[in-house]
């Protein structure tokens, strides 16, 4: 079994791995965001001059898109390299007997320590702004927690396939993509077609991304009931993948 | 204020749940009723939050 002290430990090697060797150290953790910031606030928002249909704030497009770009990038990450953590830590598996699934663990957590730095800098940044919070903002952790059990459920899914079928991490990469430009995250649903807004409904990203949205920019309620969907898909998925997991465990262990 | 309330012994309430099964249950059982655990208490987050902000 895993220790909770060995996935700590896992995930600070992870996140100091990036950044060792260099001067700046772990401050790199802090640019990348308030560059990427920069890049959606003052290039997209202000030179730009983006703007958000029926809102009347100035920074209200810089809003919409960070609130989607930032749980993208985590969620995202988090799937791409689950996709493949088997097979980049198969000397550590056939050092020590611990429990396969739970390595997924210490790359949620990695990427998620990278979502609460930009995150809370963007929150330091509307709270400047002079943005209205909505009291709905409690909700920001729950939302984050469903998106990465969905990519927890759906990595594990894809790291148990990939030690069988090795160019799955390139299809899943490509997915990514794909999915990417298929949610409304740096365009507006309303310039979609009316099939594929039909079809919206059905993407998790979607339910997540717009629930975001709902909380930060609208001023509205979330869509508790396809949230609520979401939550039982995902657990679902949890458990589809769990099952095929115990079910190719032994053969995972040895082609590793 | 009462959300938050609620939502506090909501938490609470599925942490103490999680911990005495998973800590009474030996095998993979425990972790079956995890998820059904987590399900419940993030379906039920929600729906209590949708019922409180009515």
């Amino acid at each position: 079994m895993v220790s909770i002290s060995l996935i700590l430990e896992l995930t600070k090697r992870d996140f100091s791995d990036r950044f060792a060797g260099s001067i700046l150290g772990s401050v790199w953790a802090f640019i990348w965001p308030l560059v990427s910031l920069f890049i959606y606030i003052v290039i997209f928002g202000k030179i730009m001059g983006g703007k958000l249909p029926g809102t009347s704030e100035f920074y209200a497009y810089s809003v919409y898109l960070t609130v989607g770009l930032l749980p993208w990038t985590a969620f995202s990450n988090s799937i791409y390299r689950s996709t493949s953590v088997f097979i980049d830590t198969k000397n550590l598996i056939s050092k020590i007997k611990l429990s396969l699934p739970a390595l997924l663990i210490y790359i949620i957590l990695s990427e998620t320590i990278t979502y609460v730095i930009s995150m809370g800098l963007f929150l330091i940044f509307l709270f400047i702004s002079g943005h209205q919070f909505s009291s709905r903002l409690i909700l920001l952790p729950y939302l984050f927690y469903l998106q990465q059990l969905f990519a927890f459920g759906f990595g594990l899914l894809a790291a148990t396939l990939t030690v069988f079928i090795r160019d799955l991490k390139e299809a899943i990469g490509i997915m990514l993509q794909l999915w990417f430009w298929f949610t409304p995250i740096v365009y507006i649903q309303d310039i979609l077609p009316e099939f594929l807004k039909k079809v919206m409904i059905y993407n998790p990203a979607h339910v997540i991304i717009s629930s975001y949205r709902s909380i930060f920019v609208f001023n509205d309620s979330p869509p508790y009931g396809a949230l609520i969907i979401l939550t039982i898909i995902t657990h679902c998925i949890i458990l589809i993948a769990y099952l095929l997991f115990r079910s190719l465990e032994k053969d995972v262990r040895d082609l590793l | 204020m009462i959300a938050m309330l609620v939502l506090v012994l909501w938490s609470a309430l599925f942490v103490i749940t999680c911990y005495v099964s998973w800590t009474k249950l030996v095998s993979h059982i425990k972790v079956y009723l995890f998820i059904f655990y987590n399900a419940i208490y993030l379906a039920g987050v929600f729906l209590l939050f949708s019922f409180l902000k009515a």
